[in-house]
């Protein structure tokens, strides 16, 4: 004869358990949780581009913080401000882009860390720039940065995928 | 423990959606400052690859043009770039500069994937990807007029 308590017991450890079982669940989305934070955390750093595509690229040089000129296929951006259509652009027929020129050097003060101020050689733009621009256009845009003043041009590309650059090759 | 769950599910949401799954990478050019003075014109070999509409120009600055590669038709023709540009390379192992000349309407997605194949180029026979330099100090400038030698 089993004891009352004993077989309360049995009864207890061997019922199907109705509840979702939480603390795996719990640790898995803690890793996930973890996992975006970190991976958003360096990403962060050139604007989203899901409004233009940007060229591919097999650079491997990781984007620090910069002024950001951003190129769509019909206006022009300074860290997210409008400066220029590029009708108007077309339009004036110029080596350089004036508006954006002002834009540039009012852009400076603001973003730019102290020794880029004292130093132009060490001012960095980067250029965001659709990937069907014309290099007409993409000239204006670098003759531009460094009549405004800046040392350092970059252009921001997205990383191509290994296998895909074997497979296009 | 529940309001915790609720949280972390919220969190998990909200950070899949704004993740972006692309890594954007910068590729550094050297541009002359606007009042630097013009270098002086150097002697010997110099690489200038011409990209026009329908073919790339390999070029000597004084010899004239080099090689010709009309477009495939898949578009430009990287891979014989490649190749002519290894060659040239073997040639001349020390030379690190190139002229990259571009008509005006090609489109910036050319001019990077141009550049990309004058930097480097994959080395065969390596199953890590390995890539060895061609000639990684580009100078991007205006393709002169067709047919015209300098």
């Amino acid at each position: 004869m089993m004891s009352y308590r004993l077989k309360r017991h049995r009864k207890r450890a061997h019922k199907p358990d109705g509840h979702l079982a939480l603390i795996p669940f719990i640790d898995m989305m803690t890793i996930m949780v973890v996992f975006l934070l970190v991976h958003t955390a360096d990403t962060d750093i050139l604007p989203n581009t899901k409004s233009i595509q940007i060229p591919q690229s097999i650079a491997e040089k990781r984007p620090h913080e910069t002024v950001v000129v951003m190129v769509t296929k019909d206006s022009i951006y300074v860290d997210g401000a409008l400066v220029a259509t590029l009708g108007e652009v077309q339009q004036a027929n110029t080596a350089i882009i004036e508006p954006l020129k002002v834009a540039l050097k009012s852009a400076s003060d603001r973003v730019l860390q102290y020794t880029g101020r004292q130093d132009i050689t060490e001012r960095e733009v980067t250029i965001m720039g659709d990937k069907t621009l014309p290099y007409e256009l993409v000239k204006k845009l670098m003759a531009t940065c460094t009549d405004a003043d800046y040392g350092k041009v970059s252009l921001a590309v997205v990383e191509k995928e290994r296998a895909a650059h074997i497979a296009g090759a | 423990m529940v309001p915790m769950i609720d949280v972390m599910v919220i969190l998990v949401f909200f950070l899949l959606f704004t993740a972006v799954f692309s890594k954007t990478n910068i590729l550094e050019l050297n541009l002359p400052a606007p009042n630097a003075t013009l270098p002086a014109e150097q002697l010997g070999f110099q690489l200038e690859v011409i990209v026009r509409k329908n073919m790339i120009e390999v070029a000597d600055r004084s010899t004239g043009i080099l090689k010709t590669l009309p477009n495939t038709p898949a578009g430009y023709d990287l891979p014989g770039l490649t190749d002519f540009l290894q060659r040239v390379k073997v040639k001349f192992p020390e030379l690190l500069n190139a002229n990259l000349l571009l008509e005006r309407d090609i489109p910036y997605d050319y001019m990077i994937q141009v550049m990309d194949t004058m930097r480097t180029f994959d080395v065969p026979d390596s199953k890590t990807f390995e890539k060895a330099e061609l000639f990684p100090d580009i100078s991007i400038g205006d393709a002169p007029p067709e047919g015209l030698q300098q």
